[in-house]
């Protein structure tokens, strides 16, 4: 598993390494000062893991995960932040204090492993695959599985992401979002929506060629005349 | 005490008590009246209001002489005095004004022969009135009084509140745990690169510890103590940003074993590495100077400048600065308890350099005297 190292202070990064050295599984792929340096090296490196330190001058660590188009395995690493982890909604991700106690890093790990291979099934190569994405809105922090999202609402320039009980709103556009994702799940039916086909309900024809969705948190959804085509290809109707 | 120019307006406790008094004087006058037949029932009536009317206007004209020339505390006898003599002149004008007030109902139902006993009606009800109306302000004074004091606890709780938060403030503030643990961590680090600084990093973080944890207990110490415990600081830091960190002494050699509150110096080099250091990625110098403050010298009143700058803004719409508040707080506040004003302590900012500066004066011989005695009990 390829992994990168986010952290401002050269001793803890060797610190990080030397722990690393009793886990094979875990090739440091590169190291990183601060977040400008570390995003270069994530979009260069395409690392499966981020060690992220949440405290660094010019930009902390939720700024990087906001910045990334698509967000890898994370385990957070600070001296003294927990209650700034603790924003988090899910316990998508793992976080060690500093000085790190190794038997805490394995734990870490081994949960990492268990999740691994779930992820690659439902994530065929073929396609772009992106784990997570990392929401921060307002105060509250989320890393979704891409997988989980049942839709991308389009509001104004942003985009509302629905999924589980939360609507977290996201600082892009859909048309930005949407070549991010995997083609064969998430569809684009109008101006307003990309929707995960694997959440929806019922289809009903509506009018002359169009269709209706019903999601399965029962929002009706229109696909408009030009995406039906493309939509019905998809799911072989 | 509170001095009020105007009096406050009326409450529903003014107007309860007021009414009690007045309504219980005209109910008694109404019922031994009517008892002895003295009076018809309208007679009796218009006579029982008119004694709560012209009472009720002459003790709002009596409130307001009290709050004007601050007549509250009843316990001080010329107060007394004074409430007592107005009472009676503003017994025989409630005791004309009812009067007047019979006459008028007399001449308008026809009995106008009464009216010839105006003065004796007069004499008959002044007494009663000036009591009355004295009981009413002694009544009145006590309970603005009572009032008074218990806003004036509230307020001292309120700053006796203050100052244990101040106290907390400062135990908090005191020692950092994103310094203490990141310190460790760079420890556990230097280690395997240089275990020769490594244990020399241990015995530093060690002394800001013992340092950190004694400083609640004692009020002073020497400079020296402090400066050795910043340079410390600092030398961990240096483990921590390492080239991003350069530090600058200018330190007047004299002044060493001169007595200051601990802590003061330490906290303004935390907070140039928190506000300075830490957030840039570039880091730059941190200038520690200690010299005689020139300025104001006179001849015993000599006063040390400690100086600490750091790269950085004070601008308050950087987020990196709504943290800034505690450690600065922390510091004044110590400053004003332990020198009142004649200690001094001010941010500000040249060019992209934050300088912080405060003003200690040289603790004199009494001082220092006192100091000892502290010592005995702490140190």
């Amino acid at each position: 598993m390829k992994a990168i190292i986010v952290e401002d202070s050269r001793l803890a990064r060797l610190e990080l390494q030397e722990l690393l050295k009793c886990h094979p599984e875990i090739e440091v792929v590169g190291e990183a000062k601060n977040i400008t340096i570390a995003q270069q090296k994530i979009e260069a490196l395409a690392p499966e893991l981020i060690f992220l330190d949440i405290n660094m001058p010019g930009g902390d660590g939720f700024e990087l995960l906001e910045r990334l188009d698509s967000c890898p395995e994370v385990i957070f690493t600070t001296a003294y932040d927990e209650y700034a982890i603790k924003a988090f909604e899910f316990n998508a991700l793992d976080y060690l204090l500093k000085p790190v106690n190794p038997k805490r890093l394995a734990q870490a790990l081994t949960k990492l492993a268990e999740k691994q291979p779930n992820a690659s099934i439902n994530t065929p190569n073929d396609a772009p695959i992106d784990h997570k994405i990392f929401v921060k809105d307002g105060e509250r922090c989320y890393l979704i599985d891409v997988d989980k999202i049942r839709y991308f609402e389009s509001s104004g320039n942003y985009a509302r992401i629905h999924f589980g009980k939360n609507k977290p709103m996201l600082y892009k556009s859909l048309n930005k979002i949407e070549p991010r994702l995997q083609p064969k799940v998430f569809v684009r039916t109008n101006r307003q929506y990309i929707v995960n086909i694997n959440y929806i309900s019922a289809i009903e024809t509506s009018g002359i060629s169009g269709l209706l969705l019903t999601m399965d948190d029962g929002r009706e959804i229109d696909v408009s005349r030009r995406h039906t085509s493309l939509f019905k290809q998809l799911l072989s109707i | 005490m509170i001095t009020l120019t105007v009096a406050p307006p009326t409450d529903r406790g003014f107007w309860t008590i007021h009414l009690f008094i007045w309504l219980a004087l005209a109910s008694v006058f109404f019922a031994i009246r009517q008892d002895y037949n003295s009076d018809s029932m309208g007679l009796g009536l218009f006579f029982a209001v008119s004694i709560v009317v012209v009472n009720t206007l002459v003790c709002l004209f009596f409130r307001e002489l009290i709050h004007r020339f601050n007549w509250i505390d009843a316990r001080k006898f010329s107060i007394l005095v004074r409430v007592f003599i107005n009472s009676l002149w503003l017994g025989f004008i409630s005791a004309t004004a009812i009067a007047a007030l019979l006459g008028v109902y007399h001449f308008v139902v026809g009995n106008a022969s009464s009216f010839v006993f105006f003065w004796q009606y007069v004499y008959s009800l002044w007494l009663i009135m000036a009591i009355m109306i004295l009981l009413w302000a002694v009544i009145y004074m006590s309970t603005c009084y009572l009032r008074q004091l218990k806003t004036l606890e509230l307020k001292e709780a309120e700053v006796a509140l203050q100052l244990k938060q101040a106290q907390l403030n400062s135990l908090a503030g005191q020692l950092n745990p994103h310094f203490l643990f990141n310190g460790l961590n760079n420890i556990r680090s230097l280690i395997l690169e240089d275990p020769t600084r490594a244990r020399q990093m241990m015995t530093a973080l060690a002394d800001i510890l013992r340092y950190s944890l004694q400083s609640n207990e004692r009020t002073c110490q020497t400079l020296q103590e402090e400066v050795d415990i910043v340079r410390s600081y600092l030398e961990l830091a240096a483990i921590q940003y390492e080239e991003r960190l350069v530090y600058i002494e200018n330190i007047d050699a004299q002044l060493l074993h001169h007595k200051v509150p601990p802590m003061i110096i330490q906290l303004m080099a935390e907070n140039a590495i928190r506000h300075g250091i830490d957030r840039s990625e570039t880091g730059g110098e941190l200038v520690f100077s200690l010299a005689l403050d020139h300025q104001n010298d006179q001849q015993n009143k000599q006063q040390i400048k400690i100086e600490v700058t750091n790269p950085g803004s004070l601008n308050p719409a950087d987020p990196a600065n709504k943290s800034i508040g505690l450690g600065i707080k922390n510091i004044k506040q110590r400053l004003k308890l332990l020198y009142a004003d004649k200690a001094s302590f001010s941010l500000s900012q040249r060019g992209g350099i934050v300088c912080a500066t405060a003003v200690i004066p040289l603790s004199s011989t009494k001082e220092k005297a006192k100091e000892k005695t502290d010592e005995s009990n702490h140190c």
